[in-house]
């Protein structure tokens, strides 16, 4: 058997922060809505590596969620800004946003409990929801209550993005994800849509892995959201045919 | 025997912007007991003064634990000596900031870097701007006493494995954490006693320490028993540069603390890989 001491400085890791797309690809998102979040996720890929290039504090990892009838990771751990290639989406079948909530839960939780989360230390993850219209699961609000429940879906900046949504129903289910009415917007062009997922995926990245380690820890409730999501508001207000 | 370190160093994030740091450990020994600290300032912008509130825990720590006669023991249970040194040492906590509050208003260097709506709730609430974990530890009478609250790590030791003290809590992740400036600190310090004849040890360490190795076996393997193997044989340079390493260059930028104490001339079996 091996006898020998260990050297200091080895397995340390920086602090892991996730960037997770959930992503409505039914059957009503067919046409200009699925395409438009095609290009929006390429585009948003192609200005990643420079993001996590500006950053030494965390490393970025990307991940997608895609659910019509059921919900199914597109790779089934979090990759890298260079590992992740986007494929684009078909739609198909129904607004299955339970088994999303279902699959959301699963992940969100510590790699010791069967999730994918650091069992140690992170940092809280950026959760982007789009969709076009009302679950067609109708005890959603049952699977989102236990996600609500996931520590690491309490801390997480939570957007969600309604794609040509008019009624106030189905607002509602999104104001519900967010917790927060400001961070539900309504997208009415694909042009307005991929801009708007840019600004959100890139501009959160980089103020919560610039301020990954010593910045802006504290108490329960306290975080370093509220810089991000004032950052993307500004940003926000130059982009015509979004409203929120 | 006991032999024991602390080390604090400031991380990179810190050092990059200028601020102070935030971490602060200590240590009291006498002949009959052996105290290590190791406490978090927090690094949200309101925590304007959690250099001192770090400070006043370890303190906090050290007045509270070092008051314990061994009678204790014999009058009290366990249960009721941990319910009274959670209550002292959060009343010297609280003495402490209170009487800091009084003779130093805030400054206006101080809260430069607020806005309004911050500024008001700090003058509403301004014990939130000491804001700290705290990890402490006293080696007395053949027993092991803890009291941890908020993230970082408290460890006992024995044959080169960590034994968490504190329950798991899947409500702390990220950077977020309890702490002594919430109204219900007292709900969420633990103190333990555990017998010292089976534990080698005692380890602590603040969240910029444990936070890099990102799960419990890594921290183990590759962190403490190193550590531990160094302590034991008398290498207490190497690792306080470590520690200073992993602050300034190698960790995760965040300011980090130590704490350790151990019997002399445990078996180092368990600690070698």
């Amino acid at each position: 058997m091996e006898n020998k001491d260990r050297t200091l400085g080895e397995g340390i890791a920086r602090q892991e922060l996730q960037l997770i797309f959930i992503i409505d690809n039914s059957g009503s998102m067919e046409g200009e809505k699925i395409g438009a979040v095609n290009n929006a996720i390429r585009d948003v890929m192609s200005m990643m590596p420079e993001v996590q290039e500006d950053t030494a504090d965390a490393t970025i990892k990307i991940s997608a969620l895609k659910f019509s009838d059921e919900a199914k990771w597109v790779y089934s751990e979090p990759q890298t800004v260079n590992e992740f290639k986007w494929k684009d989406l078909k739609s198909e079948g129904g607004t299955n946003l339970s088994s999303a909530y279902d699959e959301l839960a699963k992940w969100l939780c510590k790699k010791e409990k069967g999730g994918k989360m650091p069992d140690i230390g992170g940092v809280a993850p950026i959760l982007i929801l789009m969709t076009d219209g009302m679950p067609t699961s109708y005890d959603w609000e049952n699977h989102l209550a236990i996600l609500k429940h996931k520590g690491w879906f309490k801390v997480a900046l939570k957007y969600a993005l309604a794609i040509g949504i008019d009624t106030d129903e189905a607002m509602d289910v999104l104001r519900k994800f967010t917790g927060n009415p400001e961070t539900v917007l309504k997208v009415y062009t694909a042009e307005a849509l991929r801009k708007v997922i840019k600004v959100i995926a890139v501009t959160a990245s980089k103020v919560k892995s610039n301020s990954a380690s010593a910045g802006y820890g504290g108490a329960l409730g306290a975080s370093n959201n509220d810089v991000a999501k004032n950052e993307i508001a500004e940003k926000l207000d130059d982009i015509q045919d979004v409203e929120w | 025997m006991i032999t024991y370190l602390t080390r604090t160093a400031t991380g990179y994030s810190h050092l990059r912007e200028k601020k102070v740091c935030q971490d602060y450990s200590a240590c009291y020994h006498d002949e009959e007991r052996t105290i290590v600290t190791a406490c978090d300032g927090h690094g949200g912008a309101t925590y304007v003064r959690s250099d001192r509130g770090s400070k006043y825990a370890s303190d906090a720590v050290i007045r509270a634990f070092g008051a314990l006669e061994r009678s204790a023991f014999y009058r009290y249970t366990k249960k009721e000596i941990c319910n009274k040194l959670r209550l002292q040492i959060l009343c010297e906590w609280n003495a402490r900031v209170e009487r800091d509050i009084y003779e130093k208003r805030f400054t206006k260097a101080e809260i430069s870097r607020l806005d309004e709506e911050q500024v008001f709730r700090l003058k509403q609430n301004p014990v939130k701007a000491y804001g700290t974990t705290l990890q402490g530890a006293m080696i007395f009478a053949n027993k092991v006493l803890c009291a941890t609250l908020g993230d970082g790590g408290a460890f006992l030791l024995r044959k080169g494995v960590l034994y968490p003290i504190g329950g798991e809590d899947d409500e702390t992740v990220a950077n977020l954490t309890y702490s002594m400036s919430q109204e219900d600190a007292y709900e969420h310090l633990q103190v333990g006693i555990f017998d010292f004849s089976d534990i080698d040890g005692v380890l602590l360490c603040t969240d910029g320490v444990i936070n890099p190795y990102q799960c419990l076996g890594n921290f183990q393997e590759r962190f403490a028993k190193p550590v531990c193997l160094k302590l034991q044989t008398g290498q207490h340079r190497e690792i306080a540069d470590f520690i200073d390493e992993m602050g300034c260059k190698i960790g995760i930028g965040d300011d980090v603390s130590l704490a350790l104490a151990m019997k002399s001339g445990v078996s180092l079996r368990g600690y070698r890989s």
